[in-house]
């Protein structure tokens, strides 16, 4: 039996009040996770067994913590919905090749019990599991969630996790150097930026892997155009009008739109967490207007901020906004008549 | 004896902290550390004796449409006596909480005796009130303390405990939130309320 | 007639807390105000003495620490402890720089100062080694640094100098200068300038301390500078700070078996064109910065360079 997956072609789907079908969520979780293979393969080829740890590390907490919290209080375990295996990968693919696995572990029990268990399991939840696991470490241990691990290639000794080089990230380096684009781009090509040979997230680096992932959930109808497109385009626009004329590099008024694409977690944040169902709008517009408020503070963050990265923020910060987007764009009641 | 009830209740079922989610600025701001948590607590609860002792006198005299503007004074000088003795005797402690020792003017749990007991009741049950109300608060604080300085800091009472690599979070003000959730939660639920 | 009597209480209630308010202000505010000069004023004495005391710099006499007033060997010898003083160290350094001690510190540390004091009379240095425990060191060098005089003198914009007399600062035209905190006041109005004391050790000018203050990720950063007048630091002591808890906030943090901030102990003995970061700044210098708190390493750095830049400009012609 084919499931249907393109929900928008079949029903209207809109805001509350409706009736919530649950048989459809392992299957939604399935396509996430095919559409995550090229990432984590990527992530594979270029930080090695360390990777493959960190990963595992993050999906078995996950999924035990959830199965121990559902037992724990009395309700259907539902582990095999692979929901919990979901916010494990995409919390593996925000971290740091290099964190000590226990730190790993935390993260994941966080983010399903805080981001997820406390508000009532799936569906509840109003911020996206995966990066409050995210935010969480970040402010827990900072210094090991900005301590970055060197691209290697697969049979040298960093691959196999004896020995770690490490160095900053694209954005770091941006920030560091007080956003001199001409410092960068000395060091940073785009080639390696979107390919992934550069120093990040386990699945954030190689934008490449992610896009292809972020087509396949596309053509598979799991998620909608609205927020990708929104959130990366204002992010190149942004940066176009604001970065664009930068001196001293050849391909002057590329480099830094494209390096503010490739860069940091928002090819993943844009495809795989801004689109989760449950903590984003129902309704086209109020999709629009979350990716367009994204990118906005994607681009302030990084500009601006404190923080070399904003795409985990920007997220969770439009994830609050959603109620009110979804107020705001409700479709009519039929039988409405509109004020004059 | 009602003396004893009053001062109880305040603890247990008036408990201002988990129970009315009152005074919750300070509590959340404090409980980076117990010896901060007990500091405040005790500053708090001398207020909360002196401002109900002094506002239960005087709650005869007191004109209903001014009385707001006379407790906040009453509250206010003994919150400045506090202060300027803590400044002077226990430097250290009041360096640590800072601008909070002077923000227990506008604390709400304090006003909010003073409205709603210490203006009702004659001065000996308003005592009890105080120092009820007064242990209550700490009580929480502490217990919030505990929690955040042991999985913040790896520290109780600025011991160390051994723990290598504290999660940051727990005194930084989300801890306290979350913290501050879970407690509630348990109260809730271990005092039966739906 | 009845709008009157809650006026008439609410002025009573109010006049009698400011009563017991003020009395209560009478009793505190010289505490505090004492508390608080007494904290700059050792941290300014313990920056412009080395870490490594060499007796032959330190003129013979008595020194003590708290200041208990006794001024020559006569004293030394008669002195009896003092009521309400619990914890003192004399020193007496007599003319063949032989050093001579009472004190009255707890028991564990007594037996350190006995055993420091032979030490001393050897190899006539006072280092931490040479003592055997830190808090018995920190009180030699407190005692000690009771030795350094400071000379005021207030540095106006235009580079004006006014050395500080019995009467305050006053100017060549006979105009007074109020200094209140870090505001400089002349005749009711705010003129800019900066207090900078000139520390003199055995009658020998060695150094200035000065305040700067940087602003950090979160707050103010005051902090008190040491510099030689060929422009060396010799010490820098952040005052107060209340940044982050865990990056930030470790601009003071005291690492384990150490006994001084790592983080500004680095700036001892620098020259100005060597206070930079050793990454991430204008130029590669000298200081590792706090790990994940660049704002707050570079906020330092840069508050103590300009405040020795500065320094030199006023003063380095006479170094």
């Amino acid at each position: 039996m084919r499931i249907p997956y393109n929900l928008e072609e079949r029903f209207k789907v809109s805001s509350s009040p409706h009736v919530r079908k649950s048989w459809t969520v392992r299957s939604v979780m399935l396509d996430v996770l095919i559409a995550l293979i090229p990432a984590v393969l990527a992530s594979w080829y270029f930080f090695g067994i360390r990777a493959m740890l960190v990963e595992l590390v993050c999906v078995l907490a996950a999924v035990l913590s959830e199965a121990i919290v559902q037992y724990l209080f009395f309700e259907k375990v539902t582990v095999d919905d692979l929901s919990a295996v979901v916010t494990g990968l995409l919390l593996a693919m925000c971290l740091p090749p290099s964190l000590p696995l226990w730190i790993a572990a935390v993260g994941s029990i966080v983010a399903i019990i805080i981001g997820k268990q406390v508000f009532g399991g799936l569906g509840n939840n109003p911020f996206n599991p995966a990066h409050v696991g995210r935010a969480v470490l970040l402010a827990s241990w900072p210094v090991y969630m900005t301590t970055w691990m060197v691209p290697t290639k697969p049979g040298t000794s960093q691959w196999l996790g004896t020995d770690i080089v490490t160095s900053a990230t694209p954005l770091g380096m941006l920030k560091e150097s007080g956003y001199n684009w001409a410092v960068v781009a000395k060091k940073v090509s785009l080639w390696d930026l979107w390919i992934g040979n550069v120093g990040g997230s386990l699945g954030e680096t190689s934008a490449i892997a992610i896009l292809i992932g972020g087509l396949y959930l596309l053509w598979r109808g799991v998620i909608t155009w609205h927020i990708p497109v929104t959130y990366l385009g204002t992010v190149f626009l942004l940066s176009l009008i604001f970065e664009g004329p930068a001196k001293h590099i050849a391909d002057a008024v590329v480099y830094p739109p494209l390096f503010h694409l490739a860069a940091g977690g928002l090819m993943i944040g844009a495809w795989f967490m801004a689109t989760d169902m449950v903590t984003t709008p129902l309704s086209k517009g109020g999709r629009i207007a979350f990716g367009i408020g994204a990118g906005v503070l994607v681009f302030l963050i990084r500009k601006f901020g404190g923080y070399p990265e904003g795409v985990c923020y920007s997220i969770l910060i439009m994830n609050a906004f959603t109620p009110l987007l979804d107020r705001i764009f409700k479709p009519k009641t039929f039988g409405e008549v509109t004020q004059g | 004896m009602r003396f004893f009830r009053i001062i109880w209740d305040g603890i247990t079922k008036e408990n201002q902290v988990f129970k009315a989610a009152l005074g919750l600025c300070p509590t959340l701001a404090v409980s980076t550390s117990v010896e901060n948590a007990i500091g405040m607590g005790v500053a708090a609860t001398l207020v909360l004796i002196g401002s109900n002792f002094v506002v239960s006198l005087i709650r005869n005299w007191v004109p209903k449409q001014v009385r707001i503007p006379i407790f906040i004074v009453v509250i206010a000088t003994f919150v400045t006596a506090v202060d300027l003795t803590m400044h002077a005797y226990f430097p250290a402690l009041h360096e640590k909480l800072g601008i909070f020792v002077p923000l227990i003017v506008v604390n709400c749990i304090i006003l909010g005796r003073a409205e709603a007991f210490a203006s009702k009741n004659n001065p000996f049950y308003s005592i009890a009130d105080g120092i009820g109300i007064g242990i209550g608060f700490m009580l929480g604080l502490m217990l919030l303390a505990t929690f955040r300085e042991v999985l913040g800091a790896g520290t109780f009472l600025g011991k160390s405990l051994g723990i290598k690599e504290p999660a940051l979070i727990m005194i930084l003000p989300p801890g306290a939130f979350l913290t501050i959730g879970f407690l509630m939660a348990f109260f809730n639920w271990a005092g039966g309320d739906k | 007639m009845k709008g009157i009597w809650p006026i008439l209480a609410l002025t009573i209630v109010a006049v009698i807390s400011g009563a017991v308010l003020s009395w209560i202000w009478d009793k505190t505010n010289p505490i505090i105000t004492r508390m608080d000069r007494e904290k700059e004023e050792i941290a300014r004495r313990m920056l412009v003495v080395p870490e490594d005391i060499d007796l032959s710099m330190i003129p013979s006499g008595v020194y003590s620490w708290p200041n208990l007033g006794v001024k020559d060997r006569n004293g030394f010898e008669s002195f009896k402890g003092k009521e309400g003083v619990q914890e003192y160290l004399l020193i007496w350094i007599d003319d063949l720089k032989k050093v001579h001690v009472k004190y009255n510190v707890p028991k564990d540390k007594a037996k350190f100062i006995e055993k420091a004091v032979e030490a001393i009379n050897k190899s006539m240095k006072i280092t931490p080694q040479i003592c055997g425990d830190w808090d018995v060191y920190q009180l030699f060098k407190k005692a000690i640094s009771s030795t350094v005089n400071f000379k005021k003198v207030l540095v106006l914009a235009d580079g004006t100098k006014i050395e500080a007399s019995k009467d305050g600062f006053i100017g060549k035209d006979g105009q007074k200068y109020v200094v209140k905190g870090d505001k400089v006041f002349c005749n009711g109005k705010e003129v800019k300038g900066k207090v900078y004391y000139i520390a003199y050790l055995g009658g020998k000018r060695v150094a200035a301390v000065f305040k700067v203050e940087p602003v950090g990720y979160s707050s103010k950063l005051p902090t008190l500078v040491a510099a030689t007048f060929d422009g060396t630091v010799l010490g820098i002591k952040i005052l107060s700070q209340s940044e982050t808890p865990g990056l930030g906030a470790r601009c003071v943090e005291i690492k384990e078996g150490e006994h001084e901030p790592w983080f500004q102990k680095q700036f001892s003995g620098l020259k100005v064109d060597e206070i930079y970061l050793t990454e991430k700044d204008e130029k590669p210098g000298k200081i590792h910065q706090i790990t994940a708190s660049t704002i707050t390493s570079r906020a330092v750095t840069k508050g103590v360079r300009e405040g020795v830049q500065e320094f030199l400009k006023m003063f380095g012609k006479e170094g």
